[in-house]
């Protein structure tokens, strides 16, 4: 098992959320778990511009670090992702991340992964609009949700009940890849409000959404067929 | 009302929904005689947030670049419209990321006795109604009056005639509104939210730590 944790702080390796993935990572390699800490304030991640050009063709039209970063995603069985709390939502620096990920939210690609999310927060607003979310766009490409975890921190310390969760999420997320718990994609994909009204959307002859219409294409002519993915 | 501010969080700039929206709001202000400006965050010079925390210690962000330009413009107006495309089912990570160099106005509110609309475009597919909540939300923490929001579909670049009539009864709302201010009982409001009642206990937890937090809402008089 390979777990890539994704560090939206930007007090990274500091911080109450490289605090909360370290304590994990020490389950991990108890465990014989190969761990990878990738902060996002330490790549090269450009704006994205929203030319569209990801629905059409599949792929971003901008060199940079995005590339790399989800490609280690995709190489990895388990991934954690982990923001502060800025403004009542995940960093901007993360929200980037994610707009400049959007073609693989609209064709899941992480198909049979594991996925947690953490979030460290000074108590002021609700922490839980972030980890959710974190965990939808996950959910969205296909990835198992496992948990959250939410810290409330002072002076940047994370206190010891919060790094026992974190370690309890750790030993949740080996055992549940261990089980090789299914989630069913399909269903959530497909069946989900938000999904028929992609599916209209993209049959309604947006010229702009051929990739993704293309990548339901083959969904729906391998079910007719009765191929499973 | 003397002046509008807009702005907009579209990588597109001036070559979307959002913008075509902030137009057809800025005739009707222009109408008025009402000065109108975009700041189109796109072209901006905006550094990410780095958590140094002194605008809560020393009150002020050491970064040098084009965020206090833009906090100065709005402070300098009385109506401030905030626009961002649907990106993942939230704002863009482009107007998130000056959203979060923008702590010390969310801390200590400083947007007092004005107006705030929000604007949104999507491709029609999920929950739009969140940019608004969430923009509305900080604007009325930062000490505006938040007046309504409106959603545009922007697929093929052009308003309907409904987007177009609801962007224009948008602007009606905030010259009224803005009229009525005296009306609006701003600390009721504010001290009525949740995150009101968290940033309260957060500055009465880290006084010694965010001091310049501490020492703004002590002189208001929100805490004891």
């Amino acid at each position: 098992m390979k777990v890539l944790a994704i560090n939206g702080s930007p007090h990274y390796p500091h911080g109450s959320c490289s605090s909360m993935i370290n304590n994990m990572f020490r389950e991990f390699k108890n465990q014989g778990v190969e761990t990878e800490h990738l902060a996002l304030y330490e790549k090269k991640i450009k704006i994205c511009d929203g030319c569209g050009k990801c629905n059409k063709e599949g792929t971003c039209h901008i060199d940079d670090d995005v590339k790399e970063i989800q490609g280690k995603m995709i190489d990895a069985d388990g991934i954690v992702l982990a923001s502060p709390l800025y403004c009542g939502h995940i960093t901007g620096v993360f929200k980037n991340f994610l707009d400049r990920s959007l073609s693989m939210g609209q064709n899941p690609c992480l198909k049979g992964k594991y996925a947690a999310s953490l979030c460290a927060y000074g108590g002021v607003a609700n922490p839980d609009i972030a980890t959710d979310f974190l965990l939808n766009f996950v959910l969205g490409m296909g990835a198992y949700p496992v948990g959250k975890v939410i810290a409330t921190t002072e002076a940047l310390i994370v206190n010891d009940d919060d790094k026992a969760k974190t370690r309890r999420l750790a030993l949740e997320m080996i055992e549940v890849f261990d089980e090789r718990k299914a989630f069913d994609i399909e269903k959530y994909s497909f069946d989900s409000e938000f999904s028929k009204g992609l599916q209209s959307f993209i049959e309604n002859g947006c010229y702009f959404l051929s990739k993704d219409f293309g990548y339901r294409e083959v969904i729906r002519r391998e079910e007719a067929e009765g191929v499973s993915l | 009302m003397k002046k509008v501010l807009a702005i907009n969080g579209s990588p597109h700039g001036l070559w979307g929904t959002c913008s075509n929206i902030i137009n057809v709001m800025f005739e009707e202000f222009e109408k008025h005689n009402i000065e109108t400006e975009m700041v189109n965050v796109v072209e901006l010079k905006i550094k990410t947030c780095k958590g140094c925390a002194v605008c809560l210690t020393k009150g002020v962000c050491p970064m040098k670049d084009d965020v206090k330009g833009l906090q100065d413009k709005m402070i300098e107006a009385d109506g401030i419209i905030t626009a961002s495309p649907l990106f993942l089912n939230h704002i863009s990570g482009l107007l998130k990321i000056f959203l979060d160099r923008c702590l010390p106005i969310g801390h200590r509110p400083v947007l007092h006795g004005k107006v705030a609309v929000s604007v949104a475009s999507y491709g029609g597919v999920g929950n739009v109604e969140v940019i608004g909540d969430y923009l509305l939300e900080f604007m009325q923490g930062s000490g505006a009056r938040p007046v309504g929001e409106i959603h545009a579909i922007g697929v093929d670049g052009k308003l309907s005639e409904q987007e177009q009539k609801n962007a224009v009864k948008l602007a009606v709302d905030m010259l009224e509104d803005y009229k009525n201010l005296d009306s609006y009982d701003w600390h009721s409001d504010y001290m009525s939210r949740d995150n009101a009642r968290g940033m309260k206990e957060f500055i009465n937890n880290t006084k010694d730590f965010a001091t310049a937090d501490y020492e703004f809402w002590k002189e208001k008089g929100w805490i004891d």
